[in-house]
């Protein structure tokens, strides 16, 4: 247990929690708006990924990949939630549920009818690769770009919600969904807007993902059980949730692999199981 | 059904009834007895993984199965009958027995997991119906379980790892840090290595398990840094997806450059897998019994042919099928193509000694394929990646003597 140990797991820690905050602050804002807990979240990641893996096989950028890929997923995000989740509004939340895990299931054998089931994975422009030394600690340099950037996205996406009109319907939209359309605001554009932010974040995310790991066909419930587990330690519909329970998780994880090696999933799960018998709101709770 | 006539005799209602019953029943089994009269045809049964991810496994294996025989005398005598086992035993066995019952198959090439190749022979074993395995090398069938009707024609957890001992001690050095996924195959290969390796001088300087589908390495990478005495190699069982990740997470933390190379038993940079690696791979070794390039005339036939018959290269998997079907093939070649002695055929591929595209094969007396061992380099060539033989360790079946890996094997004994 000495320091360096120490220091570099918290280091392995945060990463992954950068990671999983992309990952599931979609989800949770999906969740914090309409209620609907979207099953397709993870299979939006995979796509994400994989169009982000097309992308940068045509073009060569690797930039255009991290903008166009969350771009196209929006649009099918729109497509989704107009078409298929918009009618079910106000009915028994299990039929959206039922339908989010029906288009999941449309997504992953989609994936599987385009791209085949084979392995692939993003490789990294040259300025990416390597690593930097932090203290005795080595670094990848595209870690420290994830973690920078989701720091970036979280502030964006806080200073969103937090301090702009949108945010300010978003959040009362989180309270009471009917006075807001009683103030006369376009009830279902705001929805199919958040769905849609909701998607890009997650095809996003998905194309980081792709770089950080293989892409494969399998990789939707992964990510989707990783999104859920952040999502339930941290308080379903709260972004700050979001972020707190990525941390909690991706310490978890780290510490638990250093330390107590053979058990680290259960930890996870484990934390996971407290949460919900002692606080089940979450960590932060309904703002 | 008239009110009288229930006990009177045969009434026109029921002479009608039974003449149509009896004409029915002998025009619908009648291609039955025709196909068994028409004892001309082979009729091989594949129970393989169609669906999902493992899809392309069953395919190469089938393609490979597929050309042996094209390129037989039997070619025009072949029916081939496919079926999904979606690796799970109880659908294998169901499968591989509806094969049997049903279509009438000759001979099985069975299923490609440990845990469903074990299922199907014990079943297969008290009906005396043969099996020859491609994948599915459950270390059991070497041994204890080991079985007149089965025969294991490819590889197993055994002979990919313990035969590198040797080499790893000869040319890295005296101390691994093994790796392994965390199931029973991974601890397997990892075992079968670290035990001749310590017993002849070498030292295990650390170890991880991951889980399977392990998607972020870091904290086992600090493992690996953290090692002391530094490694000379990692050696062990880490495959698919999670070594693409591992292997790329490996290049990123500056392993691939700076630290000691990764060594998987069961040639997990296969062919068919390396594009996915991208630079990941380079440098890194494989254990396996065969590669797309090696270099020896029957290789050089195989490879002509598949590509003309399905237009792309014959990776492991296919070379797979090809040695199945092969060994189907010399067995009939030795029965005079009576596909229906099954015993004779038996006979046949318990003597089997021939040069194959993979080098010098021939079967043990516990049904189990003794085969050269290589270790390959994934080295760059013109600009692609390729594997690279670097070493020939020599050939190797699997242990089957009491203290072998899978205990002893009664057929063996004598």
């Amino acid at each position: 247990m000495d320091l360096s140990t120490f220091l570099a797991s918290l280091l392995y820690g945060v990463t992954i929690g950068s990671a999983l905050i992309l990952i599931s602050s979609g989800l949770s804002l999906t969740f914090g708006v309409m209620g609907v807990l979207n099953f397709a979240h993870g299979g939006l990641c995979m796509l994400g990924a994989y169009l982000g893996y097309s992308l940068m096989a045509w073009t060569g950028s690797f930039w255009l990949a991290m903008i166009a890929a969350p771009l196209i997923i929006a649009v099918v995000g729109v497509l989704m939630e107009s078409f298929t989740i918009r009618p079910l509004y106000g009915l028994n939340p299990l039929y959206q549920l039922l339908l989010t895990v029906g288009l999941s299931m449309v997504l992953a054998n989609a994936v599987l009818l385009i791209w085949g089931p084979d392995q692939f994975s993003i490789e990294l422009p040259e300025y990416f690769q390597g690593y930097v030394n932090l203290a005795g600690i080595y670094y990848p340099r595209f870690r420290l770009f994830v973690l920078l950037f989701s720091t970036l996205i979280s502030v964006l996406l806080w200073y969103g919600i937090a301090k702009t009109r949108w945010g300010i319907v978003i959040r009362a939209g989180i309270h009471d969904i009917e006075t807001v359309s009683a103030f006369g605001i376009n009830i279902h554009r705001v929805f199919t807007a958040v769905f849609a932010v909701g998607a890009g974040l997650a095809a996003l995310a998905g194309v980081i993902i792709g770089a950080m790991r293989a892409i494969n066909p399998e990789m939707d419930l992964e990510l989707l059980t990783s999104a859920l587990i952040v999502v339930v330690i941290g308080g379903l519909g709260s972004f700050k949730g979001a972020v707190i329970g990525s941390l909690v998780l991706g310490l978890l994880e780290a510490f638990g692999v250093q330390y107590f090696p053979g058990l680290a999933k259960f930890t996870v799960w484990g934390a996971m199981i407290l949460v919900l018998i002692f606080r089940p709101e979450g960590l932060v709770g309904a703002e | 059904m008239s009110k009288k006539g229930t006990t009177k005799g045969l009434t026109r209602r029921d002479f009608l009834k039974t003449t149509t019953a009896t004409l029915a029943g002998a025009a619908v089994s009648g291609p039955f007895f025709h196909a068994r009269a028409a004892s001309q045809e082979i009729r091989i049964g594949l129970t393989l993984s169609y669906s999902g991810v493992y899809a392309m496994v069953g395919k190469a294996v089938e393609s490979g199965v597929r050309l042996a025989f094209a390129m037989s005398p039997y070619k025009d005598r072949v029916k081939f009958f496919t079926e999904d086992t979606q690796v799970k035993p109880n659908v294998a066995i169901e499968k591989a027995q509806k094969l049997f019952e049903k279509e009438n198959i000759h001979m099985l090439c069975g299923p490609v997991a440990g845990h469903e190749s074990l299922a199907v022979s014990e079943t297969l074993k008290s009906q005396k119906r043969l099996m020859l395995l491609a994948y599915g090398a459950n270390i059991k069938l070497c041994g204890e379980h080991c079985s007149r009707y089965t025969f294991l024609c490819g590889h197993t957890p055994w002979n990919q790892s313990a035969p590198a001992v040797d080499w790893f001690l000869k040319d890295l050095g005296q101390n691994v840090f093994t790796i392994g996924m965390d199931y029973s195959t991974g601890h397997e290969v990892v075992r079968y290595f670290a035990e001749p390796f310590q017993k002849k001088g070498g030292k295990v300087v650390g170890e991880f398990f991951s889980p399977i589908g392990t998607s972020e390495f870091a904290p086992y990478l600090a493992k690996i840094k953290a090692a002391d005495p530094k490694p000379d190699g990692l050696f062990g069982f880490v495959s698919g997806k999670d070594l693409i990740t591992f292997a790329k997470q490996y290049r990123e933390f500056g392993l691939q450059k700076d630290g000691p190379p990764i060594i998987v038993g069961l040639g997990g940079f296969a062919a068919g897998l390396l594009p996915a690696f991208g630079e990941s791979a380079l440098g890194h070794y494989h254990v396996f019994h065969y590669s797309p390039w090696l270099n020896n005339p029957e290789n050089k036939v195989f490879q002509e042919a598949f590509q003309k018959m399905f237009k792309q290269l014959g990776d492991e998997s296919c070379l797979l099928g090809y040695e199945v079907g092969t060994m189907m093939v010399k067995g009939l070649d030795a029965v005079g193509g009576k596909a229906e002695d099954t015993e004779g055929i038996i006979n046949a591929v318990e003597k089997l000694d021939y040069q194959s595209p993979r080098g010098h094969v021939s079967m043990d007396p516990n049904h189990v394929a003794r085969v050269p061992i290589y270790v390959f380099q994934v080295q760059k060539q013109d600009g692609k990646m390729t594997l690279k033989m670097v070493a020939d360790t020599g050939r190797f079946g699997t242990p089957y003597g009491p203290d072998g890996p899978g205990g002893a094997c009664k057929l063996a004994a004598s």
